[in-house]
């Protein structure tokens, strides 16, 4: 997907003034963090199992080499044949060989954001494939011409109108059709494309560097399809997914569906470990894994983003973040979109045309809280805005505004006096006790969306020096 | 790019020469094994039935075939599919209905679990028996000896077993992708019952 994270105030704009859009997010994200809550409140050592994969997480990134050898080493020992990409271009051309070399003509893909990340299905489709997107959102999506805004819940920008609209267009039913009309046409849809696809591509969730396991969790039954219906299944990772043991997976499993769905365990949870075998009666053929860093070794080389990378895509940050709950996720202009994309997508993409995410965020911490690998996200996004700083991405007026402000605040003298005429300027602006001066240049775009109180008349320390201090 | 620029673009991010000696991970969370059988048919209910499966808890093999029985009719089903466990040879053996010939075709899928999970009232199906019969059909019955319970799935994975695939199925397959409204039966089951069978 080619990112337009440059033009993130144009989209929220946009997004503002957007009822629909903003309706659907606001219900969706806050059923999401509800559920998410109480999911967590039934377990009384979540905070124990979130500290302890935090730190299970943490140790695995610092130790990558070896985990991620060992994983490689057991995958195939099993019998999978893995692929390493350096980039999205090698990623997506590795993926568009096996392809070719399969003679495949159909695909059906399981959800993956890694998958939109490298921008896969324009170039399936660029080489003739028909590809088709099975989980219900991403085939509502697909349908639409659109793009997930979100890690869990991609169409959550859609109401279910919209969708009804849609299928109605696209494949007949009552516009006015039910969720349940809607998910049993798409089911009779992809069954047919299950039953005849030669290659089903997925994302993973966790790769067992102890077992060379792969880990799929879903709701719908579309992954368990993916990988179990078409002769090859081509499964795509980013290099951070690595877990040491099997015995760790119960622990994650139960942060993450908690996490992201207010679940105690997701309808499916499929632990892979290499390919059909001879006696079992069905399962693919072949198992390929395609292991992509685009831009993530430069995050793991970096000791204060690295911790961006224990990220196992939850969305919990996005339903709690009030930014995001605004704006929605086509916003941000990229797949990772809220808080954990405000802090990941500088790291992959570069501070400079992302540089406006971290400053979308109004640091209340509340991403933090609720991340279940702790990762220090509101810390995150201020390093992000202190590089920005550091490096010169900030704008020009922003500038010599911080440094006048950094240069009178070191100099008592001038402080004072720098007051006394501010009070005095501010009065002129007054107006019924409020700062009013939309014309203004820089402040008045600040000024137009906010209530700001107007100085007294007189400041406190002239009042002490008039006597309030012999008042009682 | 090739394995080895790979690793050691990873190794030079963590500032290493590959293969270096490190230190071990923590150790992972001790989890208590329960071993009150009654207490764990009683939370495996509970939780399958939070998640909209449905148990019936029978006391022996024969009890457990009239249930399958009864569900095959109730479902309308002319023919099933089945996972290739032998623990359902005796229940099937001898019912008026048909194997289907392919899964696909069934609108019954039959299967033994290898075990069940009390924490989450999950079925843990084994690739080695088949994927197919328990996930096309719209109706999965699945028969779960009460032996086979254990309390989570690390008491699993410490077996060491690892079939091609572990597929662990709680309940119906459901999505909640069209404004938060749930949906059961989107790709895989929309009817899940369990056979709970007491007897050994």
């Amino acid at each position: 997907m080619k990112p337009t994270t440059e033009r993130f105030l144009t989209h929220t704009e946009q997004a503002l003034q957007n009822a629909e859009l903003r309706g659907a997010v606001q219900r969706g994200t806050a059923s999401l963090a509800q559920r998410r809550h109480e999911a967590v409140t039934d377990r009384p050592d979540f905070e124990e199992l979130r500290e302890w994969c935090a730190t299970v997480k943490a140790h695995t990134l610092d130790h990558l080499d070896r985990y991620l050898e060992q994983f490689i080493a057991s995958f195939e020992g099993r019998g999978g044949q893995v692929h390493f990409a350096a980039d999205h271009r090698e990623a997506r051309n590795v993926v568009a060989e096996l392809c070719q070399g399969y003679g495949v003509r159909r695909v059906v893909k399981a959800k993956s954001m890694l998958s939109e990340e490298i921008g896969l299905n324009e170039t399936l489709q660029g080489i003739g494939l028909e590809v088709i997107e099975t989980d219900l959102g991403e085939y509502i999506l697909q349908l639409a011409n659109d793009f997930p805004s979100h890690i869990v819940a991609p169409v959550v920008h859609k109401t279910k109108e919209q969708i009804a609209r849609l299928f109605h267009d696209k494949l007949g039913t009552p516009g006015d059709a039910t969720p349940e009309v809607l998910a049993a046409r798409a089911r009779a849809i992809l069954r047919e494309a299950f039953l005849t696809a030669e290659l089903g591509i997925s994302g993973v969730n966790f790769a067992i560097a102890e077992t060379g396991s792969l880990v799929l969790v879903e709701n719908e039954g579309n992954i368990r399809l993916t990988t179990s219906a078409p002769r090859v299944h081509v499964a795509l990772m980013g290099l951070e997914k690595v877990i040491p043991r099997l015995s760790d997976l119960p622990a994650f499993l139960a942060v993450l569906t908690r996490s992201a769905t207010g679940q105690k365990i997701t309808s499916y949870v499929s632990v892979i470990s290499g390919p059909k075998r001879r006696a079992d009666t069905d399962g693919p053929e072949v198992l390929h894994l395609v292991i992509v860093d685009n831009g993530r070794s430069a995050v793991l080389a970096d000791p204060k983003l690295r911790d961006a990378l224990r990220c196992i895509r939850c969305g919990a940050c996005l339903n709690s973040c009030p930014v995001y709950q605004q704006i929605g996720g086509h916003a941000y202009g990229w797949v990772y979109p809220g808080p954990i994309g405000a802090v990941l997508d500088p790291g992959l993409l570069g501070l400079k045309s992302t540089k406006l995410l971290p400053q979308a965020s109004s640091l209340c911490g509340a991403c933090g809280e609720v991340c279940p690998v702790k990762i220090p996200l509101p810390e995150l996004l201020i390093e992000h805005r202190r590089r920005s700083v550091e490096q010169g991405l900030t704008a020009t007026g922003e500038r010599l505004a911080i440094g006048a402000f950094s240069f009178l605040a070191q100099r008592p003298a001038l402080w004072g006096g720098a007051t006394v005429l501010g009070r005095g300027l501010s009065q002129l602006l007054s107006h019924q006790g409020y700062l009013s001066g939309s014309w203004l240049p820089a402040l008045g775009a600040w000024l137009k969306e906010r209530d700001f109180p107007a100085p007294a008349k007189r400041s406190f320390q002239q009042r002490w020096r008039e006597g309030l201090r012999d008042e009682k | 790019m090739t394995r080895s620029e790979f690793l050691t673009r990873i190794s030079s991010a963590l500032g290493r020469q590959p293969g270096q000696v490190t230190e071990e991970p923590p150790l992972p969370l001790w989890c208590p094994p329960e071993d009150d059988r009654q207490e764990l048919i009683r939370r495996f209910i509970t939780e399958h039935e939070r998640v909209g499966g449905k148990v019936y808890l029978v006391p022996d093999w024969a009890a457990a075939k009239a249930v399958v029985v009864r569900l095959l009719s109730e479902a309308g089903a002319s023919c099933y599919a089945r996972t290739r466990e032998e623990l359902l040879d005796p229940v099937l053996e001898g019912l008026a209905l048909p194997e289907a010939a392919t899964a696909a075709e069934a609108e019954v899928g039959v299967s033994g679990a290898a075990f069940g999970l009390a924490e989450t009232g999950t079925a843990v199906l084994s690739s080695d028996f088949g994927r197919l019969a328990t996930l096309l059909p719209m109706t999965h019955v699945i028969l779960l000896p009460a032996s086979r319970l254990v309390a989570g799935l690390s008491e699993v994975l410490k077996t060491g077993a690892l079939p091609s695939a572990w597929m662990l199925a709680t309940g119906p397959s459901r999505s909640a992708d069209i404004e938060g409204a749930l949906v059961t039966g989107v790709h895989g089951p929309g009817r899940v019952f369990v056979v709970l069978v007491e007897s050994p």
